[in-house]
């Protein structure tokens, strides 16, 4: 080589060695000195007098926690100043998503609400990339601040080292985090420094200042995810409640935070980047707590702390006022809320605050903009009033007139008693449906009238929970039928009103209790949600209504991992007699963990529901276990103690689909096949995998009932039914419910109802005899039918439902009898055995009630057969009976045995054309649509309860010819 | 022509293999690199760009420079995929090379050091070091026939904030290859490699490439290996490369460091 060649080249590798060296930051990885020295949003500067500093676990905070709705226990941890404060989980007791404690469960403006699930920190989606924490340490350097540091690794990837530093300072409405993450690993890793907020869907929702954004997020599939990332400046949480928190995102070290958001969870951090082997990322930003009925408060805050952070532009100050017939008009959650947005393009605004008019209708919004502005005024979900504004330092809107609501009273008796009840109020015709349609800013379900947030305190969505000494509410000016209902045990009433605005008006009605279900048998609603539960904002008070306006006798209180009772909520609506309440939980698993043949995503177990449980106040999640990275039958086991000896596990929603890829019913999960045999024992195969057992013998099918009818819609009883019918013909007998698994006021309670007959009312309730006379199958499924079984000599002793085996005579007869309130149109009987189904009776055979709104006409259907002509003789098998309206053509395009698809295209065929996703091989299974002719015989219904199936089923009757011993008769050939 | 596959599976061609004689030259290269680990959703493809220069010393030691110009890479996980660039690290390296006769047969053996330069990798954000010693034998039983073997350990240590964070592995590796004619070859050989992930084989990797002469003194190469066994996650390496030999073994009387200087 030549000399000068040889220069060069070392000259290269010189310059080389210089253009390399890496640049080294002090980060929280180094220990306690260097994370003392860690960068912490060094840029911002909130000053004020006072302080009021704490660090130390909340069993030694002064006064106790003092945030409504928190839910932090003694050993968990605290940070407070005069502001706020902030409780982060104890490590051993991870809540929700995460895998460990270290994490930000509650959080809120001192003496104010707490609206957290859970904020924690990811780096991908897999559960490998969740933070664990391992340690934690208090830093008390009050006055000035206070500080927790949690390290700890990869969930899954032992050697990606984690740290979080969260510091508060005296004086400063939010808390100072920052991330580091070291890849100790050999691989080259694509990570994010995220933290992740569980807003659970009904509950908190992210308002993000992009172009045709604000609260309303586009849905987004989770494997492809990063297709959905944006970059947002800040991002801002919050209920749609007044007087509520209002959560502040803003990055410290980037100007801009990218994520995504949606009313599930958002996820804001740094960009997806790609860290080489020894390579190490940081993530400073600053999470604001307020408490006010908008966001404004928030927005001030994000923008001072950009302004010093990143040196954004002074906000403006936008003023106004609504006025209404010459008056003030104040701003609630329904009435008016004033959007204030950038315009950025034609047709093309940037929503950046929300505020609402004081008592005196005023408002001053402060905004960060140096556009000209759009206002827009909600009221009772619409906009009723907007404008433009040219950018300066202070808009002055003036006064923005719009139209003064009406008012109506409302009163229920039942058999002349004052009465809880419910009033669903809808448009008299379409065209005024589509003139009082709404939204909530664009989000949640849409109603017409909308009357207030569906997700959250009566008046929801179009719902009204009537109390016995009457209501009053707002509504919009127009013309509305009013249908109250006490539930199915009850008449239908309506009534037709015409109001102006500003007009009040007074209704009363009267309804009638009908006999429905055989005396003695109480009803009951096994699987409903309230506010304990991450995916409800329903106030205990209202849930409580709902519970005795739709006229249930028994509720099993099945929040998502967590013990809820609504005991103090009960006894201040004064309805223990009424109502009985079985404190439970329903576990609800978010790690995916569980390998499953056939797939290659791992899964979770689904949902399962158990009680009675007693609440511990002063344990994590009210006394209920941490649930996650367990099979089924090891999640009985662990559960099994706390339920007493006749404790209830319930399979929720067997087929139900995933969320979020998180899978919610556990048969769907495993792949079950209900026309293949269960083995023995585990055998690797999905079936196989129901047989697994715990070291305690408990199997992964040792759940005790099975919960066939979720809701007042066909969709998941019609899936369920096949997996039901394949476990009893197999011997594994479980008792099949019906429930309605409300989560709000929209989805309403004791539609699905189960009757049991525990020979015990509500004075003399007994948890113990009723789960009995669950487990024994003694229940039967109602949305709406009620369907009585006796079998026995004609005239001789008769028994009816139970799983004992029956050992028939000959002549024994069956005989059933279908009830129905006047407002469920039923036309076909049905009965099942192990060799399928076949219809008893339809359309004439049944009597068919002319008026919906009256009280005759309950008894449907009633017949005496002999046992010889229902099931074959000399073979043990089973029998049941189902009722209602006869089901929808529905088809199991993707061959796994279950119902997947619906007469989508109308044309009375399902098939390959009815798939509206070309990329699928099913589905989808859609609920069919209202009617719209009040003429149809599911019209009544369907205003109360829309997309409303009639449907009844009793559990099953096990036949044993011989009476040795009841033979399942194996699956139909 | 007969030196084994150039062919590296670790990050930075910690691992790459040589001939055990020493030699004065340069080569450079591209290597892609892809690691496939369905189960797990991950997935990397890598391209470096390599140029080493070795030098001949008088004294019997042959030492050496040289570095990763450019390596891009590619992962994806479950749902992000992502592109990096980086440039570095800078290696140095030293072979003191030994001739003698096995059983009659001519055979090299050789002990090397190569290291690689702190702060020369622009993607480490801490002080990196990595280092592997060899042990190299070369037999040459014909003029167009050679054997190579090779144990050599892989130390790897990084200083992060968190504190010292160290890999090491143990590799062995033997490869054969035959001259049909003068202007091309052929190559073929196997690799052990344990310890990097912990107690345990790495992998067993197969390997084979083929070699063609360019001009008087050069010689272009492509190769492939592949993992068969062990934890390592599966694995697919290529290497184009071309290397020139200007001065091969036996070494020159005079010492070339002084010639050097008297040119310049």
């Amino acid at each position: 080589m030549a000399p000068m060649a040889r220069l060069a080249l070392f000259a290269v590798f010189f310059l080389w060695f210089g253009a390399a060296c890496g640049q080294d930051d002090t980060t929280c990885l180094g220990g306690p000195q260097s994370c003392e020295r860690a960068p912490m949003c060094n840029g911002l500067r909130f000053s004020c007098s006072g302080g009021g500093l704490f660090i130390g676990k909340l069993s030694q905070l002064p006064g106790g926690l003092d945030l409504e709705g928190a839910e932090g226990t003694g050993g968990d941890f605290v940070l407070q100043n005069d502001s706020i404060t902030v409780v982060f989980d104890a490590l051993g007791e991870p809540h929700d998503l995460a895998p460990t404690g270290g994490n930000i469960i509650d959080m809120g403006s001192r003496g104010g609400k707490d609206d957290i699930v859970l904020i924690y920190q990811i780096s991908g989606i897999l559960p490998d990339d969740t933070f664990a924490y391992k340690s934690a340490e208090l830093i008390d350097n009050s006055p000035a601040s206070v500080a927790l540091v949690v390290r700890g690794t990869l969930d899954g990837r032992p050697d990606v080292d984690v740290v979080t530093r969260y510091e508060l300072r005296a004086c400063e409405p939010g808390l100072r985090m920052r991330t580091d993450l070291y890849n100790g690993s050999p691989d080259s890793h694509v990570l994010t420094i995220s933290d992740v907020g569980h807003w659970g869907n009904r509950n908190l929702l992210p308002f993000a200042p992009l172009p045709g954004r604000g609260f309303v997020h586009d849905g987004f599939e989770l494997l492809e995810l990063q297709d959905a990332y944006q970059k947002f400046d800040y991002v801002m949480v919050r209920a749609a409640e007044e007087d509520a928190p209002t959560y502040g995102f803003v990055g410290c070290d980037r100007e801009q935070l990218e994520g995504i958001n949606s009313t599930d969870l958002s996820a804001l951090g740094t960009g997806i980047g790609l860290l080489r082997p020894g390579a190490q990322q940081s993530f400073e930003r600053f999470l604001l707590a307020t408490q006010s009925d908008d966001l404004d408060a928030a927005s001030k805050r994000v923008a001072t702390a950009r302004s010093q952070l990143h040196g954004d532009a002074k906000p403006v100050t936008v003023t106004g006022n609504l006025v209404s017939q010459g008056l003030p008009f104040a701003g609630s959650v329904r009435r008016a809320t004033v959007v204030i947005s950038e315009i950025v393009g034609d047709n093309l605004n940037r929503p950046l605050t929300t505020i609402m008019p004081d008592e005196e209708g005023h408002f001053e919004a402060t905004v960060p903009s140096n556009s000209w502005l759009l206002y827009e005024v909600w009221s009772f979900g619409r906009v009723v009033a907007s404008g433009v504004v040219p950018r300066t330092e202070a808009a002055q809107l003036g006064s923005i007139e719009i139209e003064m609501p009406a008012r109506l009273t409302v009163a229920v008796t039942g058999d002349g008693a004052p009465s809880f009840a419910s009033l669903f109020v809808t448009a008299a015709d379409e065209a005024e449906a589509d003139r009082v349609r709404g939204t909530w800013l664009g989000e949640f379900r849409t109603c017409a009238p909308w009357l207030g947030s569906p997700v959250g305190a009566s008046p929801a969505c179009n719902i009204v929970n009537v109390e016995p000494q009457g209501n009053d509410f707002e509504i919009p000016a127009g013309r509305y039928q009013l249908w109250f209902t006490m539930g199915e045990e009850y008449s239908l009433g309506r009534v037709d009103v015409e109001i102006a605005a500003g007009e009040v008006q007074a209704v009363e009605v009267d309804l009638s209790r009908l006999q429905l279900a055989p005396d003695g048998w109480l009803s009951s609603d096994l699987h409903v949600h309230g506010g304990a539960s991450f995916d409800s904002s329903i106030p205990d008070l209202d849930r409580v209504r709902s519970f005795v306006g739709h006229g249930v006798d028994v509720i099993a209180a099945t929040d998502h991992d967590v013990v809820a009772d609504y005991a103090n909520a009960v006894e201040a609506l004064g309805v223990g007699d009424q109502v009985i309440v079985m404190g439970g939980l329903e576990t609800t698993q978010l790690i995916p963990h569980l390998e499953v043949p056939d797939s290659d995503l791992p899964k979770v177990i689904g949902h399962f529901n158990h009680w009675p449980m007693q609440v511990d106040a002063d344990a994590p999640r009210g006394g209920a276990p941490w649930d996650e990275l367990i099979d089924a039958g090891e999640l009985f086991d662990l559960m099994s103690p706390l339920l007493g000896d006749e404790g209830i596990h319930m399979l929720n929603h067997p087929w139900d689909e995933t969320q979020f890829g998180r899978d919610l019913g556990f048969l769907r999960a495993i792949g079950f096949d209900p026309r293949e045999e269960i083995p023995d024992a585990d055998d690797g195969t999905a079936n196989g995998l129901l047989m697994r057992e715990t070291s305690n013998g408990t199997r992964n099918l040792d759940f005790h009932l099975i919960e066939v009818q979720n809701g007042a819609n066909a969709v998941q009883a019609l899936k369920t039914r096949p997996l039901w019918f394949s476990l009893i013909s197999q011997g594994h007998v479980r008792t099949g419910v019906a429930n309605s698994d409300s989560h709000e006021l929209f989805e309403r309670l004791g539609f699905g109802r189960t009757y049991v007959n525990a020979g015990i009312g509500n004075a003399d309730f007994n948890a113990n005899a009723f789960n009995r006379a669950l487990k024994d199958g003694d229940v039967i499924g109602s949305n709406g039918v009620v369907i009585t079984v006796s079998i026995g000599p004609e005239n001789g002793p008769r028994r009816g439902l139970g799983f004992t085996p029956y050992q028939p005579s000959a002549g024994d007869t069956v005989q059933i009898e279908v009830r129905a309130p006047p407002w469920f149109p039923v036309d076909e009987v049905r009965i099942i055995t192990a060799s399928g189904e076949r219809v008893l009776a339809s359309g004439t055979d049944l009597s068919h009630p002319t008026d919906p709104l009256g009280t005759e006409g309950v008894l449907r259907f009633q017949t005496s057969v002999l046992l010889t002509s229902l099931v074959g003789q000399g073979v043990d098998d089973w029998f049941l009976i189902e009722a209602g309206l006869a089901f929808q053509p529905v088809a199991d395009l993707n061959d796994d045995g279950v119902p997947d698809t619906g007469d989508n295209n109308l044309d009375g065929v399902v098939d390959a054309r009815d798939i509206e996703d070309e990329d699928d091989d099913e589905g989808p299974f859609k609920t069919p649509p209202d009617p719209t002719n009040a003429s149809d015989p599911r019209y009544a219904l369907t205003r109360v309860l829309p997309g409303a199936w009639p449907y009844g089923f009793t559990n099953p009757i096990l036949v044993d010819w011989l009476g040795d011993g009841w033979a399942a008769p194996g699956l139909a050939q | 022509m007969l030196a084994p596959s150039a062919v590296s599976l670790r990050d930075t061609g910690l691992d790459q293999n040589r001939v055990a004689c020493a030699v004065e030259g340069f080569s450079v290269g591209t290597r892609g690199l892809a690691t496939i680990d369905t189960p797990n959703f991950y997935g990397t493809l890598s391209a470096s760009l390599m140029l080493d220069y070795r030098y001949l010393h008088a004294a019997g030691f042959e030492f050496s420079v040289g570095a990763r110009l450019l390596d891009y890479r590619f992962a994806q996980s479950a749902v992000f995929t992502e592109g990096d660039v980086s440039v570095g690290p800078v290696s140095v390296g030293v072979l003191r090379p030994k001739n003698t006769r096995w059983w009659g047969i001519p055979v090299a053996v050789g002990h090397s050091l190569r290291f690689e330069i702190p702060y020369t990798n622009s993607s480490d954000g801490s002080l990196t070091v990595a280092a592997s010693p060899a042990y190299l034998v070369t037999l040459a039983p014909s003029s167009k026939f050679h054997i190579h073997a090779r144990i050599a350990a892989l130390l790897w240590s990084v200083v992060p904030e968190a504190g010292a964070d160290s890999r090491a592995a143990l590799l062995a590796s033997s490869d054969i290859a035959y001259s049909p004619a003068s202007v091309f070859s052929v190559t073929t050989g196997a690799e052990v490699h344990a310890g990097w992930y912990g107690l345990g084989l790495d992998h067993a990797q197969a390997r084979a490439g083929l070699r063609t002469a360019i001009g008087k003194s050069g010689a272009l190469e492509l190769a492939a290996a592949t993992t068969l066994a062990g934890a390592e996650r599966n694995d697919l390496v290529f290497w184009l490369g071309y290397r020139s030999i200007t001065v091969e073994e036996p070494r020159p009387k005079r010492s070339r460091l002084r010639d050097w200087a008297n040119q310049l």
